[in-house]
């Protein structure tokens, strides 16, 4: 028995570990990429436009239309007085790694 | 007979096959380690450079669609988008520095009216100033992108072409905050072709709330809006860049003129978003004494000089945020800062002025979706 090196391998063992090595080589290169491919995804956020009664003071919270700006009077109606709406903020929801911290 | 071989090898007892398994590997590594790491070094930078440009191409394409739909003529657009993106501005001398300040914003101003001006050359005429500065702000977010992806191409290939471990090393350690800042970009395009205000414009948002909304409107600069209001019995000038298309005024020009006109400016506030360092919240609100007021440092010189000049006090409030969140659609944490801002401005006053004198509140940032 070797004293320094005690794996002793025949031909067939180190050509499984060879086939083995490559293997994970593989599964590790393909979970890496689809890791870094997932990364790059574009996630555009929703954006919402919340819109206040000029009259009664009711909120509203919708999504964004193109044109919608801070304090616009949109034209659209209270559901509770009628009263055209205003819009007071326009916004996405807060990103995850902010809240955590 | 393979016995036969292996024994006379002058490696003692040892069998081949751990010989390759052991010792192989391990001159591999000592000759020729620096030379896989710079291997692997340029694969992951690469990697790192494709992602780049396909955000370079993405915004290109969504500029380019954007303007399509805008445009004059679509057969200008591409040619036309192609000049903007490959243009440049050359900062002047600094060698003597007395008068720089003056001479970087007269190029910054031709800069920016040339880039304005040809954007418009490929619009339609009737198309409304506040989509046009909409589209300008898309093709600058596009500029941004394009001038990373270049910029980190040619350190990545010039690291090839020399063989430089060290300036591979550099691009290594770099890439992920520049891929950061690129993906702020990206998202910025995105922000500035909705036309919803972007994190940036907190400050003009927390000093639009602050209008009771009957206030008339005064042009006092270029782009730069000024109302004038009451707040805790103070006469108040409300500056901000006019909206609501994207643009950022010369706030410092309003602020000048009304100290001058005024005669009994006893404080001027500013509220600007500031970049948060990593663990702190966004939105949160801090205030401090000095001019806040981001960009090349001409408004800040300039603001700094008048309350200077006019012995006046400038108090800060900013709103923390990234980079990412400054420059895309607003979120929800920041918008919800603008109350603690006005609880912060009435301190301020209540603390540092008597009713009955003149304040300036400058709302410093993009006006995107802000009227």
């Amino acid at each position: 028995m070797n004293k320094i090196f005690p794996l002793q391998m025949n031909t067939s063992d180190f050509l499984f570990l060879i086939g083995l090595v490559l293997v994970f080589a593989l599964l590790f290169t393909m979970l890496d990429t689809s890791r870094r491919r997932k990364k790059f995804r574009l996630e555009l956020p929703k954006i919402k436009t919340e819109l206040q009664c000029i009259s009664c003071g009711l909120k509203e919270i919708r999504d964004f239309q193109e044109d919608d700006y801070i304090s616009k009077v949109t034209g659209e109606k209270c559901k509770k007085c009628g009263e055209d709406l205003k819009i007071i903020a326009i916004y996405t929801p807060p990103p995850k790694e902010s809240t955590s911290k | 007979m393979d016995n036969i071989i292996i024994q006379q090898l002058p490696f003692g007892d040892e069998s081949l096959f751990t010989i390759l398994l052991f010792y192989i590997p391990f001159l591999l590594f000592l000759l020729y380690g620096q030379k896989i790491q710079f291997q692997m070094a340029l694969i992951e930078i690469g990697g790192m450079l494709n992602r780049l440009e396909r955000m370079r191409n993405i915004a290109k394409f969504e500029t380019s669609n954007v303007l399509r739909k805008f445009a004059k003529d679509e057969k200008i657009v591409e040619p036309g988008l192609n000049s903007i993106l490959e243009s440049f501005m050359i900062m002047p001398e600094s060698m003597d520095p007395a008068g720089i300040v003056k001479k970087v914003e007269h190029i910054v101003d031709v800069r920016q009216d040339k880039l304005l001006n040809q954007v418009k050359r490929l619009l339609k005429d009737e198309l409304e100033m506040s989509k046009v500065r909409n589209i300008e702000i898309m093709v600058e977010a596009t500029m941004a992108l394009e001038i990373i992806y270049k910029v980190i191409r040619h350190f990545y290939l010039l690291a090839k072409k020399m063989g430089n471990l060290m300036l591979v090393i550099q691009l290594q350690m770099l890439l992920p905050l520049i891929y950061n800042e690129a993906k702020a970009y990206l998202s910025a395009v995105f922000a500035f072709k909705s036309g919803a205000p972007v994190g940036d414009g907190i400050g003009p948002l927390s000093v639009h709330k602050l209008l009771k909304g009957e206030e008339s409107k005064r042009s006092m600069a270029k782009d730069t809006d000024v109302y004038e209001t009451s707040l805790e019995g103070r006469r108040t000038y409300i500056v901000k860049a006019s909206g609501p298309g994207g643009n950022v005024g010369k706030p410092s020009d309003a602020i000048g003129k009304i100290i001058e006109e005024d005669g009994n400016v006893k404080a001027v506030i500013m509220i600007d978003a500031a970049l948060k360092l990593e663990g702190e919240k966004s939105g949160s609100v801090a205030d401090g004494i000095g001019a806040a007021i981001g960009g090349i440092g001409v408004e800040k010189f300039k603001i700094e000089e008048v309350v200077t000049k006019y012995n006046i006090p400038i108090f800060a409030i900013v709103i923390k945020q990234s980079l990412p969140e400054a420059i895309s659609v607003m979120n929800k944490n920041i918008v919800d800062a603008v109350e603690e801002v006005h609880n912060r401005v009435k301190k301020i006053l209540v603390e540092n002025t008597k009713e009955g004198d003149s304040v300036i509140i400058a709302g410093i940032g993009n006006t995107i979706g802000i009227p």
